[in-house]
C-alpha cells in the first residue's frame, strides 16, 4: 500500500501544479476608476543585465508620474529573443521599446501589432506632438502614426578614432576634420613601420563599425543605394551592392592593407574587443562633438575624430529608438501612454531619473551636465535610449576635465540641415512576396560578409561568387519587386 | 599478481598488457585534458596578457580578476547556488522516477500497452510543436513563467535515457526472475522495486549522474521563463551566464565612460565560469563511481 | 500473434507508467499543435492569444513555408556535408568507445578507470562556444599553438581558418574528443554488469581474451549499439550546430566543407525570425529522419526479432 502511495506522488505533483499554478494568459485591464493611477506594462530593451538599483529608481520614477499625470509603469526588461518570443505568443503590453535592429518597428507596424496614433496624438498629448514635429514620419507608416521616435542622434556620421598623441604628437601631423578612407592608409604604414608586430587596423568579424553607412541599406545588407546618388538621377534606383563602387573601393582598400600585414589576419574568425581596443586607429558612428570615445583614461591616449562618411540620414538611420503602442490596448491605456511619453519629453529632471538614477546617489549634475557617481556606474548602468529619448535628458560628462557640452543636441539637430538626405523620403520595404529567397539570399550573404567587410578576401572575385549565387537563388525577383514597390511609393507621395 | 577485485580473476589480461593499456590511457587522459587544463591556466591569467599575447599555457602574468569578479558577486551567486543545488536534487529523483518506471513498463514484452506506449515515447524525439507553443503552454496553461517548476519539469524526462534504461532491464533481468516472482504473487510495482531497482544500480547510478550534471549546468530554462526581476529564482549557470553577458555588455558598449572597460575581466571570466563548473564534476564524480563499483559487487552476486 | 488479455499485471504496469505518461502529455504533446505553423502563415491577432492566432488567423499556405531551403543553390553541397559527417561521426562514436570501455574494462587498478573516466567526460560539459575559443587559440593564424610550432620548425604558417581541406579531420577530432568520455562511461554501465559466471565457463574452455570479448562482451552489447545505431540515424539530418558553426567561427572560406542543414537554416532565418519557416525545416529533417528509423528498425527486426527500438 505504502508503494502504491509512494508511485502515485509525482503525478500528484505534477498534477498539483497544472491546477495551482495555472493562470489565466494576461489579459487586457478592466476599464478602471479614474481616481487610482493607470498602470501601464512597459517593455523595456535590456542589452545586459538589469541594474540592481531599478526597481528602486522606478519606485521613485512611479511616484512622481502618478502624483503629475496619474500614471505608473511596470518597467519588464527584455532581450532580443525574449521580445520576439512574448510578442509572437501575444503576451499583453501596453508600451514597448521598438527599432530598426531590434523587435523591428516596420515589420511589427505593417502587420498591425501596433496602435495607430495618429488620430489621439494631438489633442491627448499637445507638448508631445510640438516636441516630436517635425520628426514623425520616422514612426509612420503610409501616412499613419504608430510609434513614438524617441529623439537621439538621427543621422549616421563615421568617424576615425586615432591616436592623436602618437600621430599629432609624435608625428607631427595634422590630422584634419575630414578624409576620404584611401587617406588613411600613409598613417597605417607609417604606424607599422615604427611597430612591426602589431596590426594597426586591427579587428574583429563585423569589420569596421559603421563602414557600411556610406549607402542606404534597402532591403536587407546588399541590395541599396549610396548616398552620393541623393539628389540625382540616380537617387531612386536600388542596386546590389557590388554596383556600388564606392563601398567596392573601400573593401579593395581592405584587402590591399590586409595582404600588406595592417589588419590581422584572423580578423574574420576573431572578435573586436578587447584586442582592439589599444589600437591607433578605429572607427565608430557617432555625431561631431561627440565626446564619449575622446575619454584618454579608457585607452591610454588621446583620441581625435575625423570624419570619413557623412552626415548621411534615411529611414534606417532614423529608427534607433521607438516606443509603440499595443494595438490591442484600450483607448484608455493609449492616451496614459502618450502622457506618459509627454512627460519623458518635457520634465527634464524625470527624465534624468530614469536615464541616470537618482540624484545625489547615481549621478551629480555639474555645469548643466551629468556626471556619473561610482554607485550609479556599478548599480544603474544604462544605455539612455532605452528608457526615452536622448534629446530631453542631460547630456553625461566623462568626468570633471573631461566636460560634455550642454547644448550638444541643439548643435547635432542644427548640423542635419546640412545631412545628406537619401531620396527614399521614408521608404520601407514591404518583402511579404519575396520572404523565401530574402531567406535564402541572406544565408549566402552571411557566409561571405565578415571575410569582405576584413579584407580577408579579394572583393571582386568574392562578389562575383556571391553575385552568380544570388541570381541563382532568386536575387533579381527581389530587386525586381522592391523596386516596383519603391517607384510606387514615390508616385503616391508626390 | 595483485590484483583487488577477487571476483574478477576470470578477466585478467597479462601484467604486460595492462602496463601498455595504462600508458595508452594515461596518455589519451592527458591530451584529453590538455585542453581543460588550459581553460584553467586562462581562468587565472590576467586579462591584459590576453590581449597582448591571446591564451598561451604560460601567460605572460596571472590574475585572479575574474575570480575576485566572482567574489563580489556572492551574496546573490551564493543564493543561486543553494538554488541550483535544490533543483539539481529534485530534479535528479524526479528524473529517474520518471525514466526507470517508463523503461521498466517497456521491458516487460508481455505488456498489452507496450507497442502503444513506445512509440508514444519515440514520437515526441522527432516531432515537437516548437518552441512558441511550448512557451505558450508552459506560461499562459501552466503558469510556470517564474515559477522554480519551470526548472524543475521541462528538463526531467528524456526518451532517450528511457530507451537505453528498458534495453539494460531487457537485457540484464533474466526472464525467469519475473516468473518466480509472479508466482509467488507480487505484483509489476512489488517486481519493479525489489527485483528491478536493486540489480540496475549502475545504469540507474550513470543515468543519474548524466542528469544531475545537466540539471546543474542549465541555464535555458531559466533563460526562457525567469524574467529579470525575479532574480532570486536564477540557477547558479544563469547567474554567471548573465554576468558574462553584463561584462560583454559594458566591454563592447562604447557608452560606459572611464576606466570601467579597461578593469573588467571579459576573456578570463568566461574561463573562470568553466571552471566553476567543472570543479563540482571533478570532485563528486569520483566519490559516485565508488558508489557503484560496490553495487556491482553486490548486485552481481545472485541467487 | 494470440490476441493477449489484460493481465492483472498489466494494471500495476500502466500504473507504474503513468506519472511519465502525464510527463509526456503535458510538455510533448500539448503543445504538439503548434506544428501547424509549419503550414501557416502566422500573424498575432492583436489582443488575442497565440492559439487563437494559430488557429483562426494567418494563412493556410501548404508548403510554402518549406521553399527557402530548396532556393538555396548549394543546398546539394549542404546536404552532401551533413550525410557525410553523420555517418562518419555514427561509425567512429560506435567503434571507439565501445572498443576503448571494453580495453578500460581490462585495467587492473579501479583508481585508474576512475580517472581516466572523469577526465574523459570533463570535455562533455565544455560549450561549444568555449570549445571554439580554444580551439582558435589553437589554431590562430599569427598567435596560435600550432602555428607557433611550425614555424619554430622552419616551415610557414597556416591560415587554417581558410584552408576547408583541414576541416574535415579537424571537427572528427573536436567532436570525438566531446563526445566519446560521455560514451565510455555509459558503456561501461553495460560492461560491468555482464554476468562474470559466463566468463568462468569460457575460462575453463580455454577461451583468450580476445575470444571473451568476441563472443561473450559484444555480444552482450549489441543491444545497446544497435539501439544507439538506430536512434542516431533517425537523426542523420540534424547536426550538432555548436560545432559546425561555432566552432568554424562561420569562416566563409571554409563553407564548402563545414556547412551544414543546420548552419543553413540559422543563417537563412538569422535576418528575420519566422517561427513558420523554422518548424517547416525541423518538420522535414525529423520527418525523414524518422522515417529511416522506422525502415532501418523494420530490417533490424527482420534479422533478430528481438532486437529494435519498437
Amino acid at each position: 500500500m505504502k508503494k502504491r502511495l509512494l508511485m502515485t506522488l509525482p503525478a500528484l505533483i505534477l498534477a498539483l501544479c497544472a491546477s495551482s499554478c495555472s493562470s489565466k494568459p494576461a489579459e487586457k485591464p478592466a476599464e478602471k476608476p479614474s481616481e487610482e493611477p493607470v498602470s501601464l506594462v512597459w517593455w523595456v530593451y535590456s542589452g545586459g543585465d538589469v541594474p540592481n538599483d531599478a526597481a528602486k529608481v522606478l519606485e521613485k520614477a512611479n511616484e512622481i508620474s502618478a502624483e503629475k499625470i496619474g500614471v505608473t509603469v511596470d518597467m519588464q526588461f527584455k532581450t532580443e529573443e525574449q521580445f520576439s518570443l512574448d510578442l509572437t505568443t501575444g503576451e499583453y503590453y501596453d508600451m514597448t521599446f521598438s527599432c530598426d535592429w531590434c523587435n523591428n518597428f516596420d515589420n511589427n507596424a505593417r502587420q498591425g501589432y501596433y496602435y495607430d496614433l495618429t488620430d489621439l496624438v494631438a489633442d491627448t498629448a499637445p507638448a508631445l506632438y510640438d516636441a516630436v514635429d517635425p520628426w514623425w514620419e520616422i514612426g509612420s507608416l503610409n501616412g499613419r502614426i504608430y510609434g513614438v521616435p524617441m529623439l537621439k542622434d538621427l543621422g549616421a556620421e563615421v568617424f576615425f578614432r586615432i591616436n592623436s598623441d602618437y600621430f599629432e604628437g609624435e608625428k607631427g601631423i595634422e590630422l584634419p576634420q575630414e578624409m576620404k578612407f584611401a587617406d588613411l592608409e600613409p598613417l597605417l604604414v607609417m604606424y607599422k613601420e615604427d611597430h612591426p608586430g602589431e596590426y594597426p587596423l586591427h579587428m574583429g568579424h563585423n569589420g569596421l563599425s559603421g563602414m557600411f553607412q556610406e549607402h542606404e541599406r534597402v532591403v536587407s545588407s546588399y541590395l541599396v543605394i549610396p548616398y552620393s546618388k541623393a539628389g540625382t538621377e540616380e537617387g531612386t534606383t536600388i542596386i546590389p551592392i557590388w554596383e556600388d563602387e564606392e563601398y567596392m573601393e573601400m573593401l579593395r582598400c581592405l584587402h590591399r592593407w590586409y595582404e600588406e600585414g595592417l589588419i590581422n589576419p584572423d580578423a574574420a574568425t576573431t572578435t573586436d574587443l578587447p584586442y582592439s581596443l589599444k589600437n591607433p586607429v578605429r572607427s565608430g558612428t557617432a555625431w561631431t562633438g561627440y565626446k564619449g570615445w575622446s575619454n584618454p583614461e579608457t585607452v591610454g591616449f588621446n583620441v581625435k575624430l575625423v570624419r570619413y562618411i557623412g552626415p548621411n540620414m534615411s529611414r534606417a538611420t532614423q529608427q534607433g529608438s521607438l516606443i509603440a503602442v499595443n494595438a490591442a490596448a484600450p483607448e484608455e491605456n493609449v492616451k496614459a501612454a502618450l502622457k506618459y511619453m509627454e512627460l519623458l519629453y518635457t520634465d527634464h529632471a524625470f527624465r534624468d531619473l530614469l536615464a541616470y538614477g537618482i540624484e545625489g546617489e547615481h549621478f551629480d549634475y555639474y555645469e548643466g551636465t551629468v556626471i556619473r557617481t561610482k554607485k550609479g556606474a556599478e548599480d544603474y548602468l544604462m544605455d539612455n535610449f532605452v528608457t526615452g529619448p536622448a534629446v530631453s535628458a542631460s547630456v553625461v560628462s566623462a568626468s570633471k576635465d573631461i566636460l560634455a557640452d550642454p547644448d550638444q543636441w541643439k548643435h547635432v539637430y542644427a548640423e542635419y540641415e546640412h545631412a545628406k538626405q537619401s531620396d527614399t523620403r521614408g521608404f520601407s520595404y514591404d518583402g511579404e512576396k519575396t520572404e523565401a529567397i530574402r531567406a535564402a539570399l541572406y544565408a549566402i550573404w552571411e557566409g561571405y560578409y565578415s571575410e569582405l567587410v576584413t579584407g580577408t578576401a579579394d572583393p571582386d572575385e568574392t562578389m562575383k561568387t556571391i553575385a552568380d549565387l544570388m541570381y541563382k537563388a532568386g536575387l533579381q525577383e527581389v530587386l525586381d519587386d522592391a523596386q516596383s514597390h519603391f517607384d510606387q511609393y514615390l508616385e503616391s507621395i508626390k | 599478481m595483485k590484483h583487488r577485485n577477487l571476483s574478477r580473476s576470470w578477466h585478467l589480461v597479462k601484467p604486460g598488457t595492462n602496463a601498455l593499456l595504462s600508458v595508452m590511457f594515461a596518455l589519451l587522459g592527458l591530451l584529453t585534458f590538455l585542453p581543460v587544463l588550459l581553460v584553467i591556466i586562462i581562468s587565472f591569467s590576467s586579462d591584459s596578457s590576453i590581449a597582448e599575447n591571446g591564451y598561451s599555457f604560460f601567460p605572460s602574468s596571472w590574475s585572479l580578476d575574474a575570480y575576485r569578479y566572482v567574489w563580489k558577486s556572492i551574496d546573490y551567486i551564493g543564493h543561486s547556488f543553494l538554488l541550483s543545488i535544490v533543483v539539481m536534487v529534485l530534479g535528479t529523483l524526479l528524473s529517474l522516477w520518471l525514466i526507470s518506471t517508463m523503461a521498466y513498463v517497456l521491458s516487460r514484452r508481455d505488456f498489452k500497452l507496450k507497442k502503444i506506449y513506445t512509440a508514444l515515447i519515440l514520437i515526441p524525439m522527432f516531432f515537437g510543436g516548437g518552441l512558441a507553443a511550448s512557451y505558450v503552454v508552459n506560461t499562459q496553461l501552466f503558469g510556470l513563467k517564474n515559477s522554480i517548476f519551470a526548472l524543475l519539469l521541462p528538463p526531467a524526462c528524456s526518451s532517450w535515457y528511457i530507451i537505453i534504461m528498458r534495453t539494460y532491464f531487457r537485457k540484464n533481468i533474466p526472464v525467469e526472475l519475473y516468473d518466480a516472482a509472479e508466482m509467488d504473487g507480487a505484483g509489476p510495482v512489488r517486481i519493479f522495486f525489489r527485483i528491478v531497482l536493486p540489480l540496475s544500480k549502475p545504469i540507474l547510478i550513470t543515468v543519474g549522474l548524466f542528469q544531475a550534471f545537466a540539471y546543474w549546468n542549465s541555464w535555458y530554462y531559466a533563460m526562457l521563463y525567469i524574467s529579470p526581476n525575479h532574480k532570486e529564482l536564477y540557477p547558479l549557470q544563469y547567474v554567471l551566464y548573465s554576468i558574462q553577458r553584463n561584462i560583454e555588455f559594458m566591454a563592447t558598449n562604447e557608452n560606459i565612460s572611464g576606466a570601467v572597460v579597461m578593469e573588467l575581466p571579459a576573456e578570463t571570466f568566461r574561463m573562470a565560469m568553466v571552471a566553476l563548473t567543472i570543479a563540482p564534476i571533478l570532485v563528486t564524480y569520483p566519490f559516485f563511481r565508488k558508489f557503484f563499483v560496490k553495487g556491482i559487487l553486490t548486485g552481481a552476486i545472485k541467487e | 500473434m494470440k490476441k493477449k488479455k489484460w493481465k492483472r499485471s498489466d494494471s500495476g504496469l500502466t500504473l507504474l507508467s503513468l506519472p511519465t505518461l502525464m510527463w509526456y502529455l503535458a510538455f510533448c504533446y500539448l503543445p504538439m499543435f503548434g506544428i501547424v505553423i509549419a503550414f501557416k502563415q502566422y500573424r498575432l491577432i492583436p489582443g488575442k492569444g497565440f492559439i487563437y492566432s494559430l488557429f483562426m488567423g494567418g494563412k493556410w499556405i501548404g508548403f510554402e513555408n518549406f521553399r527557402f531551403l530548396f532556393l538555396n543553390p548549394q543546398m546539394a553541397m549542404v546536404v552532401r556535408n551533413t550525410l557525410f559527417y553523420n555517418i562518419l561521426f555514427l561509425i567512429i562514436d560506435t567503434l571507439l568507445p565501445v572498443a576503448l570501455a571494453i580495453l578500460l574494462s581490462y585495467l587492473y587498478s579501479e583508481q585508474q578507470k576512475g580517472i581516466f573516466q572523469t577526465v574523459s567526460m570533463l570535455p562533455h560539459f565544455l560549450s561549444w562556444v568555449i570549445v571554439s575559443y580554444l580551439l582558435f587559440a589553437f589554431l590562430s593564424t599569427d598567435r596560435g599553438l600550432l602555428n607557433s610550432l611550425i614555424v619554430r620548425s622552419g616551415g610557414t604558417a597556416v591560415k587554417w581558418y581558410q584552408e576547408p581541406s583541414v576541416w574535415p579531420r579537424i571537427l572528427l577530432i573536436t567532436h570525438t574528443w566531446k563526445a566519446y568520455g560521455y560514451a565510455i562511461v555509459m558503456y561501461s554501465a553495460y560492461i560491468t554488469a555482464i554476468d562474470p559466471t559466463l566468463y568462468d565457463s569460457a575460462l575453463v574452455d580455454g577461451a583468450s581474451v580476445w575470444q571473451r570479448v568476441r563472443y561473450i562482451t559484444l555480444p552482450l552489447l549489441r543491444p545497446v549499439i544497435i539501439v544507439l545505431l538506430l536512434l542516431n540515424l533517425g537523426h542523420i539530418l540534424n547536426t550538432d550546430f555548436g560545432l559546425f558553426y561555432q566552432v568554424t567561427r562561420n569562416s566563409g572560406s571554409i563553407l564548402s566543407a563545414t556547412e551544414t542543414i543546420d548552419v543553413y537554416i540559422y543563417k537563412a532565418l538569422l535576418e528575420q525570425t519566422n517561427y513558420g519557416y523554422s518548424a517547416a525545416a525541423s518538420l522535414l529533417q525529423n520527418g525523414i529522419g524518422c522515417f529511416l528509423l522506422l525502415a532501418s528498425n523494420y530490417i533490424v527486426k527482420k534479422i533478430d526479432p528481438e532486437e529494435g527500438i519498437l
